[in-house]
């Protein structure tokens, strides 16, 4: 059967890493384009090296159609680009064939599909806490790498391991609550840079597949070959605990690690996990746990990163009787800050890791742990950063403005609309 | 097939029957007698009649029998406070008092059909005098001079309260568009969501006017007049339910409600989740969040692992499918006592997604 030899993007599916995609596939032109108005039909076969490669790409397919998580996707073709542009996925069908992986795509093209404008919508407010904060502070990135943007608070930039200067719109001292609209125009080969994603690496491939859509992993072991990253923070070493890195510019610093357990039950025992939202904009994975000595009562764990920020959001659910502490772990010196606890002195990457919470009242510092105080909390919400560059940060990579922003709650929606 | 709850009125339900339905079984299925639906399928004759009745989703009134076509259906326990055309249940002697506490109106207008519930009054007393009306009608009249609802729960009991007493102002569940999944502290509908906001009953002014005298609230509204004045648009209610002295209060309840945008608004949230009213019954608030239409509140809630801005509205009524294997029972009286018959074999039971009506 013959295949096409030029390539295209389809969402993040045949994207290179560089652009926001797991660069592990190269996918090629569909066999079959069908334009009839707005409407665009695609069909097409992918022929890989192994089985599995094809059962993970039919899996992106899929999850193309899950369009409350991804309302619009850009596509890109090499040889005709008169079609790339947004569009939304209104079906999907992939599944083996001979010769490979056929797939096909119902899609329409947005107005102004090619270069259409982003509403990107976004309201924040003071999250509930015990530390008598009264404002925070917030990142909210452009999306993409924006040829025109007119962003959300205070312009600024931070280096993104996708290889590019990222715009970010920060502010310090907030309250809300606000809604704020932000306006900006991106290219479809450039929507997925420096936004949140997540990867597994699957285990005979041996090299990470983007996860499309929202899924769920029966399998713990799984969560052992998951990764998030947004370029400015990439974790992975997914179970009870977290382990983080930061891009400083250059290089991933070298990881910090994070334990979330009970104070009177011990460390967590983990099943599956879920992919509860994956957007540009913000990925968040459900991680089911629960206490054998709890009388395997279940407990969430949802660990999640947002577009342009380096906090790791750490939220700890159960149904009542949990009393969340959160330990990082090493030997290094820590200081109590407002709400949690910062490195005392930079470490060997010349950073310093910061955890706070919003309710963890029993800040101990030596112990390098947050915990709440009783039982009768309720859910803790934890934020695990690190100030890159240490004491010779500034602006918005200082610790005080990053541990300000896990008390600010952001919800981003961005909407593709016409000019 | 569906059973249709709302806030204070009296609802309906329908069941169709499916033609195996034996002639004995139809013969029990008389005017008045009641059909008690529960989540499960049960063996009745093993349970006593308080033992249903509690774990019942509903119960209803028999009024439409089994005819040619085998459906039978009626309204809700409402029905024995008088029926929609105000009839039934009807005053014939005069139920007065000067200053009667919530309890003692209760207990006066009370119909021996229901059983006592729980009164919780929030103070104070109303005027009033009642006859020749529904027991439904003076009862509207004088909770709203209280500013309390009635509710009869599956077991016949007339509860009345507060909103906030009845059915707790917390947001037990979710409704977002792309929801369905729930977390440890609210239930996740994945729901379409059908909005029309329509200002042609928006009021800034309400006049009412009950047997005692009449009342006032409101004045001119925030919206301008093609002249640049601030528009005063007045409604004038004639309202014989009205305990006297209690027209001001009523006014302003009912501006408040006619001026808000809340006010303006006809949503009808389509969810799938059976048994519904187990989550979401009619008067519990519900959190809606759909940012892109603007349908989002301020106070942050973390839900699905991420930060969400929900609205917490009212629903006011629940329209839900009758679903196997929900048991459908007929509670009749025999021999001194209720009985049950089992009706749940030769139901033909539907599916599909309940329908939340919010505000009004």
């Amino acid at each position: 059967m013959a295949v096409e030899s030029s390539t295209c993007t389809i969402g993040r599916i045949g994207l290179a890493t560089a652009s926001g995609g797991d660069g592990a596939t190269t996918l090629y032109e569909p066999a079959e384009i069908t334009q009839s108005g707005s409407s665009l039909s695609l069909s097409g076969i992918q022929t890989e090296s192994t089985v599995v490669k094809l059962m993970w790409l039919r899996d992106e397919f899929l999850g193309l159609v899950d369009s409350a998580s991804d309302p619009v996707i850009p596509c890109t073709f090499a040889s005709y680009t008169h079609l790339d542009g947004f569009y939304r996925v209104n079906g999907v069908n992939a599944d083996r064939a001979p010769g490979g992986l056929a797939w096909s795509l119902d899609l329409t093209r947005i107005t102004d599909w090619g270069h259409p404008r982003v509403e990107q919508v976004a309201t924040y407010a003071l999250v509930t806490n015990v530390h008598s904060v009264t404002g925070g502070s917030y990142v909210i990135a452009a999306p993409g790498v924006a040829d025109a943007y007119l962003g959300i608070g205070t312009q600024s930039t931070r280096s993104n391991a996708d290889g590019f200067t990222q715009t970010i719109g920060t502010d310090t001292n907030q309250a809300g609550p606000t809604t704020t609209t932000g306006y900006g125009q991106v290219q479809p080969s450039n929507w997925y840079k420096g936004s949140c994603r997540a990867e597994l690496n699957v285990a005979s491939l041996g090299t990470y597949y983007t996860v499309v859509g929202r899924r769920s992993f029966a399998d713990p072991v799984d969560l052992a070959r998951l990764r998030l990253q947004n370029g400015n923070v990439r974790v992975s070493g997914l179970n009870s605990a977290v382990s983080a890195e930061w891009w400083d510019g250059s290089a991933w610093d070298t990881a910090e690690l994070v334990s979330l357990s009970d104070v009177t039950f011990g460390a967590a025992s983990t099943t599956g996990f879920s992919v509860l939202r994956n957007t540009p904009e913000e990925v968040v994975v459900r991680i089911a746990l629960y206490f054998a000595s709890f009388s395997n009562v279940p407990a969430f764990m949802d660990v999640g990163i947002r577009r342009g920020s380096r906090q790791v959001l750490i939220y700890a659910s159960g149904y009542g009787g949990n009393q969340w502490r959160a330990t990082i772990s090493g030997a290094a010196a820590y200081t109590a800050v407002t709400g949690g606890i910062r490195e005392t002195s930079n470490n060997a990457a010349g950073n310093r890791t910061i955890l706070v919470s919003n309710n963890a009242a029993t800040i101990t510092a030596a112990s390098r742990r947050v915990q709440q105080s009783t039982t009768s909390v309720g859910n803790a919400l934890f934020g695990f950063t690190s100030e890159i560059a240490g004491s010779g940060s500034a602006g918005v990579n200082t610790a005080a403005f990053q541990q300000a922003e896990l008390f600010v709650a952001v919800a981003e929606t961005p909407m593709v609309v016409a000019l | 097939m569906t059973v249709y709850e709302r806030v204070q009125t009296l609802g309906e339900w329908s069941v169709q029957l499916r033609p195996e339905v034996p002639k004995s079984v139809r013969d029990l299925i008389t005017p008045l007698t009641h059909v008690v639906i529960l989540p499960g399928r049960v063996y009745a004759p093993r349970l006593s009649d308080t033992a249903v009745l509690a774990s019942a989703l509903y119960t209803g009134v028999v009024l439409q029998t089994p005819g040619q076509s085998l459906g039978i259906g009626g309204p809700g326990l409402g029905w024995w406070l008088g029926d929609a055309n105000n009839n039934g249940a009807v005053l014939e002697s005069l139920v007065t008092f000067s200053a009667g506490s919530l309890s003692t109106w209760v207990t006066a207008l009370k119909p021996s059909a229901l059983a006592a519930g729980t009164v919780t009054s929030p103070g104070g007393t109303v005027g009033g005098a009642y006859q020749w009306v529904t027991r439904r009608q003076a009862l509207d009249g004088v909770c709203g001079g209280f500013g309390v609802e009635w509710q009869i729960t599956p077991a016949f009991a007339l509860n009345v309260a507060t909103a906030a007493t009845l059915y707790s102002t917390a947001p037990v569940a979710i409704a977002t568009a792309t929801g369905g999944g729930s977390d440890t502290a609210l239930v996740g509908l994945r729901a379409t969501v059908d909005v029309e906001q329509d200002y042609s009953e928006y009021t800034s002014k309400v006049y009412v006017q009950g047997p005692g005298g009449a009342g006032v609230s409101g004045g001119a509204s925030t919206y301008r007049d093609g002249q640049g004045n601030l528009a005063t648009v007045v409604r004038f209610v004639d309202s014989r339910d009205t305990p006297p002295g209690s027209e001001g209060a009523v006014a302003s309840d009912l501006v408040n409600l006619w001026s808000s945008a809340a006010g303006q608004r006809d949503i009808r949230i389509n969810a799938r989740r059976f048994a519904i009213t187990r989550t979401m019954s009619a008067g519990k608030y519900l959190y809606l969040y759909d940012p892109r239409f603007s349908f989002q509140g301020t106070t942050p809630v973390r839900f699905q692992g991420v930060w969400t801005f929900p609205l917490a509205v009212r629903v006011m009524g629940v329209r839900w499918p009758i679903e196997a294997p929900m048991s459908v029972l007929l509670r009749y009286y025999s021999g001194g006592s209720y009985v049950y018959a089992d009706l749940s074999d030769y139901v033909a039971y539907e599916s599909g997604d309940a329908t939340l009506e919010v505000g009004g």
